[in-house]
């Protein structure tokens, strides 16, 4: 096991440096760069002069090769200097210590409740096949996997607004807005919070409890559920140790693939429901061009990935022991 | 000839039903046998004739939508009394204490019939510590104890390993140590060695006989394999359908069948030297029938020689007796004449 572990950490370091060659590439392919997009911004009727266009090049690094650009990028990166975004014209590092926290704060619990939901949603409605509740789950189920999560935000804004009189949006209520930090508004944080993590989730829930259910359908038919029945065990606690734990690896192995669409995932809810999370900070990165930004939250959100992924491995080396280390 | 001994198991008219959107499939229509204790019985018969869902009835664990429709499994618990399994509650702790307990059951696949995520130890443990009051240690002590009378090589290393690293025959002789953890008084085998290759087979069925002599415990033994039958077991019940056709001494299953489907199932295995002897292997004819779709009269009469074209067609015949401890589902039982076949198979000693 920690050999095992000890090898994936050095395969994910090789994993982490395309990943930089990715993330720095993929910005660069738009045509033009962030002083076309500075200047299409700026207010029409200026004449730049060609000459400040060399200018304002030369002042951000952009006249010179692709690769030395890059090189002085990893280099600066791996120094903790991710550069300066060009649009905010403060340090990449201050902007993402400021949102990742909030970020994190947000998608660790989505992702804990999206398993803690859809997990046992998934093995009642396997188990229940055909049964009314199944046919409510999945009906339920195929409808939040549907309807994007921030049509949902908005409904959920809309309602909020007209039925109990509030917004849903942002992390405070207005009256806590400006105030100081006291318990009162921590507790109106986690609230506001907890309707982020109830929007953002319901499609992860949705698809989650498809895949438990389908897998655990299958397992539920096996052998050596028979076996266990057989020996004179209880129905659930059977069902609990046999099936469930063959069927979970696949779910586990999801791990790796659900913290990043969280995160990417949340950004335009994060949005609408005007939460300051990296979502919308990425989103006009890339729209403005603003490279070190947009390539640094690329780079971040990667390494979660990575992290997520490994973590996933790991828990499935301990779910299915036919996994060979 | 075993008629000092008590009756362990008793089924009366079995029937057990599935009810399915396209109609009710009859899978057990009439299944009737008894069980001695200590009594080695065999049930044969073609795929789809209801063994396995008999056997399924018995422990209740019958997959859905299936449904025990009519009739009585009475059994002999410990204390002697006369239970019926029918009446009982599938999940209940009545049925739970049974199943392992009192009646253990190994299954056809040992590929697939154990955990392929716990170890052989965990998944044995586990059953003694089900019916046991005994302390972890002291479970994982019997295990290793119940591995090695499976003759299972180094069990104190396989007590610990899953069953994807060792053998489908080591696999099933962990699955009989499974069966035999809490020491049942029958023992049912659903086609314990069909998976298995020839080799294999034989070592594991002269593994069941001598466990079976040294724990003095009744074994069902479903084939459809007659050489198995006769090697294996004193009494031989056939099922055609879902019901019991035949039932009789194993002698004279082979020497002398009463019932043309039995007859017609002899006559359709090949045996050594009936090449030379100028003798031909007769298929049975037809398949079995649709089992949406039974036939009237004797379900047999589709398929049999015999056939009257009148009474068969028209009325089932009863399951009766047709000479000592020997019964047959079949109008015209006694005056058929039916030939067994001349040498019985070739009989495997432990």
């Amino acid at each position: 096991m920690m050999n095992y572990a000890i090898r994936r950490s050095g395969q994910m370091l090789v994993t982490v440096f395309v990943i930089s060659v990715i993330a720095f590439v993929v910005i660069q392919l738009p045509p033009g760069d962030f002083v076309n997009s500075y200047l299409a911004t700026l207010s029409g009727g200026n004449i730049v002069t060609q000459d400040a266009i060399v200018a304002l090049r030369a002042q951000f690094g952009l006249d010179e090769n692709l690769v030395v650009q890059y090189w002085r990028w990893l280099t600066n990166l791996l120094q903790g200097n991710m550069g300066i975004s060009f649009q905010y014209q403060r340090t990449v590092l201050d902007l993402l210590a400021e949102r990742l926290p909030l970020t994190l704060a947000i998608t660790i619990p989505t992702a804990i409740f999206v398993y803690m939901v859809a997990i046992p949603i998934g093995i009642y409605s396997a188990v229940r096949q055909y049964s009314l509740v199944d046919y409510l789950l999945s009906f339920a189920g195929f409808i939040f996997l549907a309807v994007p999560n921030f049509l949902i935000a908005i409904i959920a804004i809309y309602i909020g607004y007209r039925y109990f009189g509030g917004g849903v949006g942002g992390l405070f209520s207005p009256e806590y807005e400006l105030a100081p930090w006291s318990i009162g508004k921590v507790l109106n944080m986690m609230q506001n919070m907890s309707l982020a993590i109830l929007i953002i989730g319901t499609s992860g829930v949705a698809a989650t409890m498809r895949v438990m259910r389908g897998m655990l359908l299958d397992e539920l038919s096996q052998a050596y559920v028979e076996t266990a029945r057989a020996k004179g065990l209880g129905e659930w606690r059977l069902i609990m140790k046999y099936p469930v734990r063959v069927a979970v690896s696949p779910v586990l192995s999801t791990i790796g693939f659900v913290l990043p669409a969280l995160i990417s995932g949340t950004e335009i809810t994060a949005t609408v429901l005007n939460i300051p999370t990296t979502g919308p900070l990425l989103l006009n990165a890339v729209r403005s061009q603003d490279m070190f930004l947009a390539a640094s939250i690329i780079f971040v959100l990667s390494i979660l990935t990575v992290i997520g992924t490994f973590i996933s491995d790991l828990l499935l080396v301990w779910a299915d022991p036919r996994i060979k280390l | 000839m075993n008629h000092d001994r008590h009756i362990l198991l008793e089924i009366d008219e079995l029937k057990t039903h599935y009810h399915t959107p396209q109609g009710v499939v009859k899978a057990v229509e009439g299944a009737s046998l008894k069980i001695r204790e200590g009594q080695a019985v065999g049930v044969v018969g073609e795929s789809g004739c209801g063994k396995s869902v008999m056997l399924r009835s018995i422990l209740r664990i019958v997959p859905q939508p299936g449904k025990i429709a009519a009739g009585t499994i009475r059994f002999r618990r410990k204390n002697g009394e006369m239970a019926d399994l029918t009446a009982m509650d599938s999940n209940g702790r009545a049925i739970r204490d049974i199943r392992g307990g009192e009646i253990a059951m190994i299954f056809q696949e040992p590929m697939s019939s154990l955990s392929p995520v716990h170890t052989i130890g965990d998944q044995i443990v586990e059953a003694i510590q089900l019916h046991k009051r005994v302390p972890a240690a002291k479970a994982r002590e019997m295990t290793i104890e119940i591995l090695a009378k499976v003759a299972m090589p180094r069990p104190d290393q396989i007590i610990d390993q899953y069953p994807h690293e060792i053998s489908g025959g080591m696999r099933q002789r962990a699955m009989i140590a499974m069966a035999l953890s809490c020491e049942p008084r029958l023992l049912i085998a659903d086609e314990p060695t069909t998976a298995l290759d020839v080799t294999t087979q034989a070592q594991i069925l002269a593994l069941m006989r001598r466990l079976q002599a040294e724990f003095g415990m009744a074994i069902l033994f479903v084939t459809h394999d007659l050489g198995v039958v006769a090697q294996m077991t004193e009494y031989v019940v056939v099922m055609y359908m879902g019901q019991v056709v035949e039932s009789a001494p194993v002698d004279d299953i082979f020497f002398a069948p009463r019932h043309p489907y039995t007859h017609a199932l002899l006559h359709s295995i090949p045996r050594l030297g009936q090449r030379s002897a100028g003798q031909r292997l007769e298929p049975i004819r037809g398949t079995v029938p649709d089992p949406f779709a039974r036939p009237s009269g004797c379900p047999f009469h589709t398929r049999c020689r015999f056939n009257d074209g009148q009474r068969c067609v028209s009325e089932l015949p009863a399951l009766r007796e047709v000479g000592p401890d020997h019964q047959a589902r079949c109008h015209y039982a006694e005056t058929l004449g039916l030939s067994g076949v001349a040498a019985p198979l070739e009989r495997v000693s432990a």
